[in-house]
């Protein structure tokens, strides 16, 4: 056998759950079930992420009008992860920029806009949701409150609970 | 960590405790079943049996120990959670009473609060294990009670040293900055939700003593089947509806919203014990808020990392729930920019 480097991480996680920890001394041991847990979710992430990452660049791109970093063009010629890193970095940070200056902005087509670019967040934070053991992956806590909600911020009724 | 004047080990520990004891007044101290509960970069907290008094006159106390190890951390002072726990203790609500305090910690190599110890075990493990001895609705509306009561108390009355004066706009600084204040620039939805939250602090008409964490997790279940509140680190003045907010952070089946009553159900139930109206305006915005300050939280290892490097093993899985938090928030931002109507 020559096991690749996600074979490792889930035999590295394995080693330090079931043979490690239980050898360890009390106050050590949920840390070492935790760092099993880590590269469990390490490797979840890595044996998706490239063509993850590349389909979230592409889009944020998109939401951008076509915006891209110099290293874009790197990704066709020798794609690595780190790359798409800096790309998704940078897309970001360019949304971000985006996104504040919408919010300042505090019009009707700036609304639109921004929730467009919201919802697209949503889904890529979304689908990650299964490389975290903290939270449960097939529910956000905001489906669950939302029938707390307002109905609109700027009615004063709504200051009494939703009603309809 | 400090860890010169007593370790990490009982051999260290029990000695030093047992002296610690007896400069507090404890006649001929002796300590037994010293074992560790907890531990971690920020605190551990230590189980054990005191005996004390003249011979004849031998008196037993199950007490527990809790340590700060990180004086960079988020939480209160241990000065400032005694004094806290004390009032709250005076006041009549269900909270360990504390007896020994040393700020400075140079007897158990960090500072400490020694309190007694009720025994039980966490609302959240025994609602896993299958119930807590009594109905789960009925549990919930009693906690409702219980976090309403902590929101009446008069604040006139308590050691204000503990606390800062009130004000939203700081709070709300504090918890943010810490966000922005990484290396690699936040992702666009902390920025927004940061942004609008700067831009819509609320009026907050009778601020409050908050328990900042008021969760299945810190409510420890009695073996009388009662609550006793811990964990007040996070406690602060402030709004009654962001306490609120924190809890409904924590929706699983084990947890107090969603484990034993709904969203609406818990809301109600406070409502009617409280007898307010609870603004629901304010509650999205404290929502909201929560969810960031959870983020600052992951993201630091409770305040004790400058960097996602800097984390223990426990911390960076804590820190990876972000991604949650981060669809969650923008949820709440593609309602505001829908002018909510959800």
């Amino acid at each position: 056998m020559n096991p690749d480097a996600l074979d490792l991480l889930a035999m590295v996680a394995r080693f330090l759950d079931e043979s490690l920890s239980s050898q360890v001394p009390p106050a050590l041991r949920s840390d070492v079930r935790a760092a099993a847990k880590n590269l469990a979710d390490a490797r979840a992430q890595l044996d998706a992420a490239f063509p993850l990452l590349a389909r979230e660049c592409d889009e944020l791109s998109a939401a951008l009008g076509g915006a891209a970093p110099d290293h874009h063009a790197q990704r066709g010629l020798s794609p690595s992860l780190t790359g798409l890193q800096a790309e998704h970095a940078w897309l970001l940070g360019e949304v971000g920029d985006r996104v504040l200056a919408l919010q300042a902005k505090g019009e009707p087509a700036s609304c639109t806009a921004l929730a467009e670019i919201f919802a697209l967040l949503r889904d890529q934070a979304g689908r990650r949701l299964g490389w975290q053991s903290v939270f449960p992956p097939d529910r956000l806590v905001s489906d669950v409150l939302r029938g707390t909600w307002p109905v609109n911020m700027d009615d004063e009724e709504s200051a009494g609970g939703k009603t309809g | 960590m400090n860890e010169t004047a007593a370790g990490s080990g009982t051999d260290d520990l029990a000695p030093a405790l047992a002296a610690c004891l007896a400069d507090g007044g404890y006649a001929d101290p002796r300590v037994s079943g010293l074992r560790r509960l907890t531990g971690g970069s920020t605190h551990d907290t230590w189980a054990f049996d005191l005996e004390h008094g003249a011979a004849g006159q031998r008196q037993g106390a199950p007490l527990i120990l809790r340590r700060n190890l990180a004086m960079e951390s988020l939480d209160m002072p241990p000065a400032a959670e005694f004094a806290l726990l004390s009032w709250l203790h005076d006041a009549g609500l269900p909270v360990a009473r504390p007896l020994l305090c040393d700020p400075q910690g140079g007897a158990l190599g960090n500072p400490f609060v020694i309190a007694e110890r009720i025994i039980g075990t966490d609302l959240r493990k025994a609602l896993a294990r299958g119930g807590a001895g009594r109905e789960r609705s009925e549990i919930g509306r009693e906690l409702a009670a219980l976090q309403g009561a902590i929101h009446a108390l008069d604040t006139a009355d308590c050691p204000q040293h503990i606390f800062e004066a009130f004000d939203v706009a700081r709070e709300v600084h504090r918890w943010t900055a810490l966000l922005l204040a990484g290396a690699e620039v936040a992702h666009p939805v902390l920025r927004a939700a940061i942004a609008w939250l700067a831009a819509n602090i609320p009026e907050v008409e009778r601020p409050c003593i908050v328990h900042g964490d008021f969760k299945a997790n810190n409510i420890l279940w009695s073996e009388a089947g009662r609550p006793v509140i811990l964990d007040w680190e996070l406690a602060h003045i402030g709004d009654p509806v962001e306490d609120l907010a924190w809890t409904m952070l924590w929706t699983t089946r084990d947890d107090i919203v969603c484990g034993l009553l709904t969203p609406e159900d818990y809301l109600a139930a406070y409502e009617q014990s409280t007898a307010t109206r609870v603004d629901r305006k304010r509650l999205f915005f404290w929502q909201l808020y929560a969810l960031v300050k959870l983020c600052g939280i992951l993201r630091s290892g409770s305040g004790t990392a400058r960097d996602g490097r800097d984390l223990g093993p426990s911390h960076a899985l804590l820190s990876r729930g972000s991604a949650h938090l981060e669809a969650a928030m923008a949820d709440y931002l593609v309602a505001i920019a829908g002018g909510i109507a959800a």
